[in-house]
């Protein structure tokens, strides 16, 4: 269908269909099916699949019409939009009749089978493996750092096929049924207490032939769809403010949805540093009046904001038409500086305090909670190691380090 | 609020940078520093005669070009970069700066001449013990004859006009007076200068002949401090990214162990981790370099964290950078050494990182 899209003309079918369709005490279900038939839930999305071919620098307006009402859009939270990128972009017409429906419905919850004991940083390393007998993938191996695990219907599954040709080349990237009897799931609990994410174990975990996504040994090629849009929805995981126009039973609804979801994350602003506590902390410490805490204070403060000021030179950047690329792992390295400086200046400011965790500690046991949840923002989604590889090699155009895994995979060092 | 350069700015500092590329080489720079002054005549002549770069932010009635502070910073960025040994700073930056702010009969003339290149001005105001504060002024003016002592002063003797900011005959009052160069009671003392780029001085003014420009107070002197700290952190910024280039470049070339140094990872996450702080510090001295042509900011907290942030980065990539050298970044023919120079004196001038922290709290209000 070629339409010719204006700002006016999308704003007005948008508001007509709204007007005629949205009801807040709809079913949630109801009300999610009716708008993934409309394609205005994923309106950039080819009209074929559940979207309406809009260009992507109109969809804004689409969500500001949706504000407006206070309607319910698509079902958003955990790793669903990457699932349903990766297999619009790679999947099969089977598998988009059979997936994508319920993704936006929210019907279906999914989660990601990348990283696992043995493959971090060097992510191209998997050894889960899958193995073609009787008409069937059969699967064997372990991941861990999955979100959601435990609520899942489906993985995406990250699984090396081929051992005899080099790594990158030996892998094959499949959806997989988490309900079944070789998948055990089990919690992994962090430093700090919370566990927040999943081991994985395969034992025998059987995939039909049909459930493949693009060809075999192109895995990692798909991998890198389902990373790219990571990396796109990094800043929006914790879930987006919905403008409530009137009371109406499908909010409540769409908030268990998200509670659901969103719960592994309530400590990653903690992770973070808490920069937004730092000042009132020195107040009502009074180490404010402490020289060394106040250079150290100032130092992060100026951090901060630079950080923020360098975000948005890139984002003006990007609307000239300079495409985003390593600058995000510019922004990540900050972060990771500034969560650190943070994490010093919160232990200066409660000074002996900070011995002190759960209701005996600072704010009920927060700083200690800042204090345990940092060193997660240096590793996580990509190591301060890692960036500074991406940074110099991408940005500076210094040479890559030799490698030492180019052969077949059978014979690389692995752990 | 998003930052970007206009595509005029951009063009600008193409300009500039090809200008300097071609005019003031470092190869012609080491060859300045054995010289009178410090710098050629001619060159310096030439960016404000042919490029039109004498007042940038003066206002055109003045023979300015009427563009903003940002501009001016663009120019000192790509100055920066290229080790620039010439008064554009002292002159077309400082003094202008200071003209501007005056209010007296006679400030239009030397502005209008500084800004043509037809006089070169330089600021005289911080006094021995690098005492900078309004208060602690002991230099002062009576009836149009100056008398005491000022330091720090950059380019000193090849300046035409001075300007000095003193006590005014009227107590706890200031003023700025400008004075001919060659008048009669002015003694000047050239200092060593760890910097072999800028010329520094100290200067005795004996009962001197001097104009009054205008009256300061605190408030006007903070401003023209900002804008002075703001000047020369983009100045500093322009060096750190040139020390960023350097280290790169000889990295990518450099080879040990059978290849280059720039594959090691120890090398690697060094520039890495530079190329982050020298994007920060950027981020905070263009924001800063904006915020003096409004009013509505707080000038003064975004002039500190651009002075702070310049100072620990410029330093750094200097220090960097002749480590990534290694034994010949120690070397007196390998030109490391030149901006590292200038890294450590711009680095304490009008105040260092810490000074500069500090004053942002106080500026926040905390």
């Amino acid at each position: 269908m070629n339409v010719d899209w204006s700002e006016s003309k999308v704003r007005q079918d948008v508001r007509e269909w709204l007007r005629a369709n949205w009801n807040p005490n709809a079913k949630l279900i109801d009300w999610r099916n009716t708008l993934v038939d409309s394609g205005w839930g994923m309106p950039a999305w080819p009209s074929r699949w559940f979207g309406v071919d809009l260009p992507p620098g109109l969809v804004p307006v689409v969500l500001e019409e949706f504000n407006r009402f206070g309607a319910v859009g698509v079902a958003r939270t955990g790793i669903r939009l990457l699932a349903a990128e990766t297999l619009l972009a790679h999947g099969t017409d089977e598998q988009r009749e059979r997936f994508l429906r319920r993704i936006l419905t929210g019907e279906e919850i999914w989660c990601q089978l990348f990283s696992e004991p043995g493959s971090g940083s060097d992510l191209a390393g998997v050894t889960t493996r899958a193995e073609q007998q009787g008409g069937v993938w059969i699967v064997n191996g372990q991941k861990v750092w999955t979100t959601s695990a435990h609520h899942a219907d489906f993985g995406l599954l990250l699984a090396r096929t081929n051992w005899d040709v080099p790594k990158h080349q030996g892998m094959t990237y499949f959806v997989i049924d988490m309900r079944q009897g070789g998948v055990d799931v089990q919690p992994l609990r962090q430093m700090n207490g919370y566990a927040s994410f999943n081991q994985v174990f395969f034992t025998n975990a059987t995939i039909p032939l049909n459930m493949r996504v693009d060809d075999e040994g192109n895995g990692w090629r798909v991998a890198m769809t389902t990373l790219m849009y990571e990396r796109r929805a990094a800043n929006a995981l914790t879930g987006q403010g919905l403008n409530r126009r009137s009371d109406g039973s499908i909010y409540e609804e769409e908030a268990k949805e998200s509670a659901l979801l969103t719960e592994p994350y309530t400590w990653y602003p903690q992770r973070a540093g808490r920069v937004d506590l730092a000042v009132d902390r020195a107040l009502a410490t009074k180490s404010i009046e402490d020289h060394a805490t106040r250079q150290e204070l100032s130092r992060l403060l100026m951090m901060s904001k630079c950080a923020e000021w360098t975000a948005s030179r890139a984002r003006a950047a990007q609307q000239q038409g300079q495409s985003q690329g390593p600058e995000g792992s510019l922004g990540k390295l900050a972060n990771s500086q500034i969560a650190k400086q943070a994490l010093k200046v919160h232990t200066m400011t409660s000074g002996m305090e900070s011995m002190l965790a759960g209701e005996d500690g600072p704010l009920d046991g927060l700083i200690a909670e800042i204090l345990l949840s940092v060193p997660a923002i240096s590793i996580a989604g990509g190591t301060d190691e890692i960036q500074k590889n991406i940074i110099a090699e991408r940005v500076l155009g210094m040479e890559k380090e030799p490698r030492l895994d180019s052969g077949p995979f059978r014979d690389v060092r692995r752990n | 609020m998003e930052f970007a350069f206009t595509d005029e700015q951009n063009q600008l500092r193409e300009t500039v940078a090809q200008f300097l590329e071609s005019r003031c080489p470092i190869a012609e720079t080491r060859n300045q520093i054995r010289s009178t002054n410090g710098h050629d005549q001619d060159v310096w002549r030439s960016l404000v005669r042919d490029l039109g770069l004498g007042g940038i932010h003066a206002p055109v009635e003045q023979g300015g070009a009427g563009l903003s502070y940002v501009e001016t910073c663009i120019v000192l960025e790509e100055m920066g970069r290229a080790l620039y040994s010439g008064p554009f700073l002292s002159s077309n930056v400082l003094s202008v700066n200071a003209l501007m702010c005056c209010e007296g009969a006679n400030t239009a003339t030397f502005l209008t001449d500084v800004v043509s290149g037809d006089s070169k001005a330089t600021l005289a105001f911080i006094e021995r013990n690098a005492k900078w504060n309004l208060q602690e002024f002991e230099c002062s003016a009576n009836n149009g004859s100056l008398s005491g002592e000022k330091t720090f002063v950059f380019d000193g003797p090849s300046a035409d006009l001075l300007i000095i900011a003193a006590r005014s005959n009227i107590s706890d009052r200031y003023g700025l007076y400008a004075v001919e160069a060659n008048s009669a009671g002015i003694d000047y003392v050239a200092l060593d200068s760890i910097d072999l780029t800028r010329r520094l001085s100290t200067i005795r003014f004996d009962s001197v002949k001097a104009i009054e420009l205008g009256a300061i107070d605190e408030s006007k002197y903070q401003a023209f401090l900002d804008l002075a700290v703001v000047a020369l952190a983009n100045e500093m910024i322009g060096g750190a990214q040139r020390m960023l280039d350097s280290a790169v470049e000889y990295a990518s070339t450099r080879v040990q162990f059978g290849r280059t140094i720039g594959s090691l990872q120890a090398i690697k996450h060094k520039c890495a981790e530079l190329l982050l702080d020298v994007e920060l510090a950027k981020s905070a001295c263009y924001r800063a370099a904006e915020a003096m042509d409004h009013e509505d900011l707080n000038r003064s907290q975004l002039a500190s964290i651009a002075k702070a942030m310049a100072s620990d980065v410029f330093v750094r990539a200097a220090l960097d950078c002749i480590q990534v050298h290694g034994g010949i970044g120690f070397t007196w023919e390998n030109d490391t050494h030149l901006w590292y120079r200038r890294a450590k004196s711009s680095e304490v001038y009008l105040g260092d990182s810490s000074f500069h922290r500090e004053r942002y709290l106080q500026e926040l209000g905390v």
